[in-house]
């Protein structure tokens, strides 16, 4: 259903379940039985009299499962590719997922890796605008879609059968050369902001989203969200550095399923693919869930005054999909709130007609814990007595419980139907994908299988009464408060949740004007001359050696380090390490790295990130104020630690690079610099705080930087010594 | 190099030819589905429609009730659905230990809650005392017949043979009962889903009427865009039952008896109006047998008397603004023919060339030139398909944008249809769309088997799912265009708009 359609239509479908009921989560997959299919007799029978008792029941054994075994493989550059044949319909379905998400964006960015996600795909490629590829697709009838969600991000491609080639190759294209232009940028801003904007006007989504935010911390990898500031920060700069860091073919696992031969598509894809160069960075860390999260327990209150029916939420924070205890949660969890022979549905809503929707979850998730949760809406009148009620049917569970028949429907419901998970190749593919993705093992179907079928009542008793606390539970009540059957005091001490929208405090960067961009000229001319004038036009090379002492979760590290650059575009960085001397070069085409183990080639990916070093060195910036290539603009007055500044951003002539100057109106000296870098893994905005002027034959150089990441400081660099135009000779860049 | 004109003919020449491809490949794909299709019926009148599909052993079963809320009248509002989420409770031997016992505490129930309902009826005259023993009276009635309840036994009969996708659901047109089975387990389905028909007991009915008061809170009350349609349906009709909500109105809802229950299902659940589409790795032959045994139970009823209101003509704009806790959004609906007129698949063409992608016509003025939405729509098939429905067109408007923006955005592409006809790029994208469209279900047992259960009771043939590919590769431009004028006028519009209410506190 398309949706747009959906959205309007869900509300004119009154089903007796809600939509997404809780059912038994099964993940997925199984021992594959190949084999035949063994149809049932097609001979006349007598005609048989209708069993009543449906208990009385007997059935044909079942039809055995046809498993189609998708095939994997790996490309040199370390993309995992499943391949499985399926002839039943003419079309090929093709999905990536990509280790991506925007639990990996900077908090001050929130929104970033799904901006990043829609305009891989709205602004289309350097070969394929973005437009062209719209029409393109809607007169093939092919959909190709982007999307970075928090944990992953995902490319899909559905084609009919002759369209493989170019869906293969499209897809190819975005997730390696997406252009990012400004106008679809916009446009996914815009889409953002609206969706801040409609946060708070559905009663249900307010709810999930806070009561999620309360246990992981709003301002977490997992709890964060976007506001206006964040989003009006974000620059075409800031897309191509995530879109840098995380796309890389290591980072990718890719599903084709379809009508096909499975040699040809492996030709296919390894033509389509192959040719995409390894970033060669380090698999991203899953951020962790802050310990906090497990003590945040209390009674949080959000008052509507637009609403006659509450929703309440009770839970905290759960588990993984691969703890031990997964299998006996899940048979509990079914139990508890999983469906319509649950005892939340029997008792809260059959018996007591005190809600419609009423279920709960153990939602484990795949790589840190996910959430338990409980939750019902009941008119205002009924509120506290369904918190009381949902408390009482867990309490209940962790004090006495399952009964056998219980745990054998529980059972059953998923063990009887295990069919389901092979009804669809997608669903086969996708979920091998995703256990390649979550480093789970492929057979994990098979163990989940085998570790539910074992569960016991004890088991569940036992798991029950230590991974279901209700002394940390936390209880969101979302409700129009003066019409409630009791204060919310009455159950204990509120804490009131401000969901305040909060308004933008900076606008977006402008368009440059001519005015603007003259101010821009002007006051890095008086940096120019405040900072060395005709000296500064004169620096042909410069060493600075410097001590710098780095912050890591590990701790303090103190390094020497001597940077020698070549203006305009030569680098050699000489860093000594705890163990060891590091030499990294830019030569202006080539970069190369050394370390005590030997040296090696930087790949292509990453020397943008000498080419922006270079970019953003104040003396060459100084220098190039008048040539035409680098756009200058003056964004106004600032502060700097409480310090007004002014402040000018300059791009570079791609417009790949960006960099904020913040300079003193008195002293006209450069006291802050910002920009987007990937330092210590993430993407994030880094700042570099200067101090201590001195004076070397004429130019003035900061004798202290202070660096900072997002806000926390990174670290500190003490300039020891500084030699210019000590005639520096290419061959220093050249690799060993 | 080939000049212009020549190279265009041979663009064009490619690109029939892949179209022809994908065209008969496609067609080899329908026919052979068309040809795995058993259907027959019952003495009764009761209809199967069985599809086979053994790629999985799995099946899925729908029940399609040519019921909706178009069978209400003022006063019993919301008694289609009620009946819906009563049809889970049972049978006397499914959900109930001893029905000679449950009936007559059952009837008990219904008796203390006229006895309430009368002295409420009172108003401020309701002696107070008397209400506070006639409530406890009631409840207390219905604990006793709770007694002879086995809870959920339905739902559980279903979960314990590993079942997925239970649930049901009432619109305008229709009700329809599914769920999905491991395919060997599917002469339960004919066992409960007989039963419930042949012999419903409508057990816990004031507790799971009170489950219903909440689903209408959570989705119309409590809910902006709920509350909105709602308001706007009112207006779009002011006769025909299209007009009221499904959900049905709180007073209504207050009031609604067993007993009224009960007549609604005698009239209306008639064999004749029931339709089965099984999908799966099942055999038909086995099917019809147990068809027959099971369904072959349930004795004729006569046809009730069809739908007698027919909506007018509209004479006028009509207009309801909302001022909610909410951002703005606005829908415009005009009045269009049944799915069984000549040109209904006009309609989902222009739906298909309005809002199908991002190169679609609202996507790209509202959305992408003009930023005044960031979606926008046109579509049929609300409030249903069985009577004159509304084509809708929708817009969400933008942050910074004002509806009537938006209106007028709308106003300018509605405008272009009725005076620009449509490209031939344009309508080939249309076409082949259609066709993909359908090829995409065709693997998903349970959205066939409600495809087919609609195309078979709506339009009289399930042939109709793919016939209307037929139809849609025979529109012109100028079927576009006509339709467009004939419908897309100001007497036949209505006009539904949120605006954010002013609020004193901060949002």
């Amino acid at each position: 259903m398309r949706i747009e359609r959906l959205s309007l239509s869900l509300f004119l479908f009154f089903a007796l379940a809600p939509v997404g009921l809780a059912q038994s989560d099964t993940p997925q997959q199984a021992k594959p039985k190949t084999g035949t299919q063994t149809r049932t007799s097609g001979a006349k029978k007598a005609p048989q009299a209708a069993v009543t008792d449906y208990k009385n029941l007997k059935y044909p054994p079942l039809n055995e499962v046809k498993v189609p075994e998708p095939a994997r493989f790996e490309l040199p550059n370390g993309l995992v590719v499943y391949l499985v044949e399926d002839r039943e319909l003419p079309m090929i379905n093709a999905s990536a997922m990509i280790r991506a998400g925007s639990r990996w964006e900077p908090m001050n960015k929130a929104g970033l890796a799904a901006i990043t996600g829609t305009v891989m795909r709205t602004g289309g490629t350097a070969s394929r605008s973005g437009d062209k590829l719209d029409e393109e697709l809607d007169r093939l009838a092919a959909i190709v879609e982007t999307a970075i969600g928090d944990a992953s991000g995902e490319a899909t491609v559905s084609v009919l059968k002759e369209d493989i080639d170019k869906g293969l190759s499209i897809l190819a294209d975005l997730l390696q050369n997406p252009a990012f232009p400004e106008e679809k940028i916009d446009l996914a801003k815009i889409e953002q902001r609206d969706a801040i904007a409609r946060r708070n006007d559905d009663a249900g989504s307010i709810a999930s989203r806070e009561f999620a935010r309360v246990i992981y911390g709003k301002d977490s990898a997992y709890g964060h969200q976007p506001e206006y500031d964040a989003i009006n920060s974000i620059t075409r700069a800031d897309l191509v550095a995530f879109h840098q860091q995380f796309f890389q073919p290591e980072n990718v696992v890719l599903g084709v399923w379809g009508d096909f031969k499975a040699d040809e598509m492996r030709a296919k894809i390894e033509k389509a693919f192959g040719g995409w160069a390894r970033g060669g960075r380090p698999k991203p860390a899953v951020p962790e869930v802050e310990a906090a999260a497990q003590k945040r327990g209390g009674l949080y209150a959000i008052n509507k005054d637009d609403v006659n029916q509450s929703t309440v939420l009770i839970g905290h924070l759960g588990g993984k999909r691969n703890d031990p205890d997964f299998y006996a949660l899940s048979l509990a969890n079914i139990v508890l709130g999983g469906g319509f022979a649950s005892r939340l549905v029997s008792n809260v809503r059959t018996d007591q007609g005190l809600a419609y929707a009423v279920s709960s979850n153990w939602a484990a998730d795949w790589d840190h814990p996910g959430l338990f949760l409980a939750s019902g809406g009941t008119k205002s009148e009924t509120t506290t007595k369904i918190v009381n009620s949902i408390k009482h049917e867990i309490e209940k569970l962790r004090d006495a419980g399952v009964t056998d028949n219980e745990l054998t429907r529980a059972k059953d419901s998923i063990l009887k139907g295990f069919a389901f998970e092979f009804d669809s190749t997608g669903k086969i593919v996708q979920r091998l994908m995703s256990y390649e993705y979550y480093g789970y093992p492929r057979d994990y179907l098979q163990r989940y299988r085998e570790n539910i079928e074992k569960v016991t009542k004890a088991d569940i008793q036992r798991v029950a009464k230590q991974s279901i606390q209700p002394d940390r539970f936390v209880v969101l009540v979302l409700g129009n408060q003066k019409d409630f059957d009791q204060p919310l005091s009455s159950l204990g001490q509120v804490t009131a949740l401000d969901i305040t929208i909060p308004n933008p405090k900076t606008e977006s960067v402008a368009a440059a004007t001519p005015e603007s961009m003259a101010k821009g000229k002007q006051i890095l001319g008086g940096a120019l001359n405040a900072m060395g004038g005709a000296a500064i036009r004169a620096v042909k090379d410069y060493t600075t050696t410097a001590n710098l002492t780095i912050s890591t979760p590990q701790g303090e590290i103190g390094l020497k380090r001597e940077v020698t650059i070549k203006l305009p575009g030569k680098l050699l960085d000489k860093t000594t390490l705890p163990f060891g001397e590091v030499i990294q070069a830019f030569d202006g085409q080539g970069a190369w790295l050394r370390t005590p183990q030997g040296t090696q080639d930087v790949p292509a990916s990453q020397r943008g990130e000498f080419e922006g070093l270079l970019f953003r060195d104040t003396i060459s910036l100084l220098q190039n104020i008048e040539s035409n290539n680098l756009t200058i603009q003056a964004l106004g007055p600032s502060e700097v630690e409480g310090k007004p500044v002014e402040t000018v951003v300059v791009l570079d002539p791609a417009r790949k690079s960006q960099v904020k100057l913040y300079l003193d109106p008195k002293t006209n000296l450069l006291v802050k610099k910002s920009y987007t870098a990937a330092l210590m893994g993430a993407p994030g905005e880094v700042d570099e705080i200067y101090a201590d002027y001195r004076d070397i034959s004429g130019v003035k150089i900061p004798f202290k930087t202070v660096l900072n990441q997002n806000g926390k400081k990174l670290g500190e660099q003490t300039v020891t010594a500084v030699k210019i135009n000590s005639g520096v000779d290419d061959s220093v860049f050249k690799k060993p | 190099m080939l000049n212009r004109p020549k190279k265009l003919r041979l663009l064009l020449a490619i690109s029939l030819m892949v179209a022809a491809g994908a065209t008969s490949q496609a067609q080899e794909k329908f026919q052979d589905i068309q040809a795995r299709v058993t259907e027959f019926t019952l003495n009764n009148g009761m209809k199967f429609l069985v599809l086979e599909r053994h790629e999985a052993p799995v099946a899925s079963f729908l029940t399609y009730a040519d019921v909706g809320s178009v069978q209400e009248t003022k006063g019993i509002t919301g008694l289609a659905h009620i009946f819906e989420h009563m049809a889970f409770k049972g049978t006397p031997t499914v959900g109930g230990n001893d029905y000679a016992k449950e009936r007559v505490a059952l009837d008990k129930v219904d008796q203390a809650f006229y006895a309430l309902r009368d002295e409420r009826r009172k108003g401020a005259k309701a002696d107070p005392n008397k209400l506070k023993q006639l409530e406890e009276g009631f409840k207390r009635a219905q604990e006793e017949a709770g007694k002879y309840v086995v809870k959920n036994e339905l739902g559980e009969a279903i979960e314990r043979a590993g079942g997925r996708g239970l649930n049901a659901g009432t619109s305008w047109d229709s009700t329809v009962y599914f769920f999905s089975l491991p395919s060997n387990a599917m002469e339960l389905w004919f066992s409960l889903e007989s039963g419930r028909f042949l012999s419903p007991v409508l057990r816990e009915f004031y507790q799971e009427r009170d489950v219903v008061m909440e689903e209408r809170r959570m989705r119309t009350e409590s809910q902006p865009i709920g509350k909105m349609i709602e308001e706007f349906l009112s207006v779009a009709y002011k006769a025909h039952p299209y007009g009221e909500p499904t959900v049905g109105h709180m007073s209504d809802l207050q009031n609604i008896t067993r007993a009224d229950a009960e007549a609604f299902f005698k009239k209306y659940y008639i064999p004749s109006d029931l339709t089965a589409v099984i999908v799966g790795d099942v055999d038909p032959q086995r099917v019809r047998q147990m068809a027959e045994t099971y369904f072959g139970r349930i004795p004729s009823s006569p046809k009730p008397e069809p739908l007698r209101t027919v909506e007018p003509p509209q004479e006028g704009e009509r207009r309801v603004t909302l001022k909610l806790q909410s951002q703005r959004l606005m829908v415009i609906g005009y009045h269009k023919p049944d799915i069984n007129h000549p040109d209904n698949a006009v309609y989902d063409a222009i739906s298909s060339l309005l809002s199908e992608g991002r190169s679609s016509r609202l996507y790209r003025s509202l959305v992408r030139d003009k930023k005044l939405a960031v979606q926008a729509g046109g579509f049929a098939g609300l409030p249903g398909q069985k009577y004159p429905g509304l084509f809708l067109f929708f817009g969400i408007t933008a942050p910074g944008h004002t509806n009537e923006e938006v209106e007028k955005a709308l106003d300018e592409e509605i405008n272009r249809l009725k005076t620009e006809p449509v490209s031939k790029e344009e309508l080939d994208g249309i076409k082949r769309r259609a066709r993909a469209n359908l090829i995409r279900q065709l693997d998903d047992n349970s959205q066939m088997a409600v495809q087919l259960a609609n195309f078979q009771v709506l339009t009289g043939d399930w042939h109709n799912l793919f016939k209307q590919l037929e139809k849609i590769d025979a529109l012109t431009p100028e079927d576009i265009k006509r339709v467009a004028n004939a419908t897309f006028i100001y007497n036949n519009r209505t006009v539904g708009v949120i605006e954010p209410a002013e609020t004193t506190a901060a949002k």
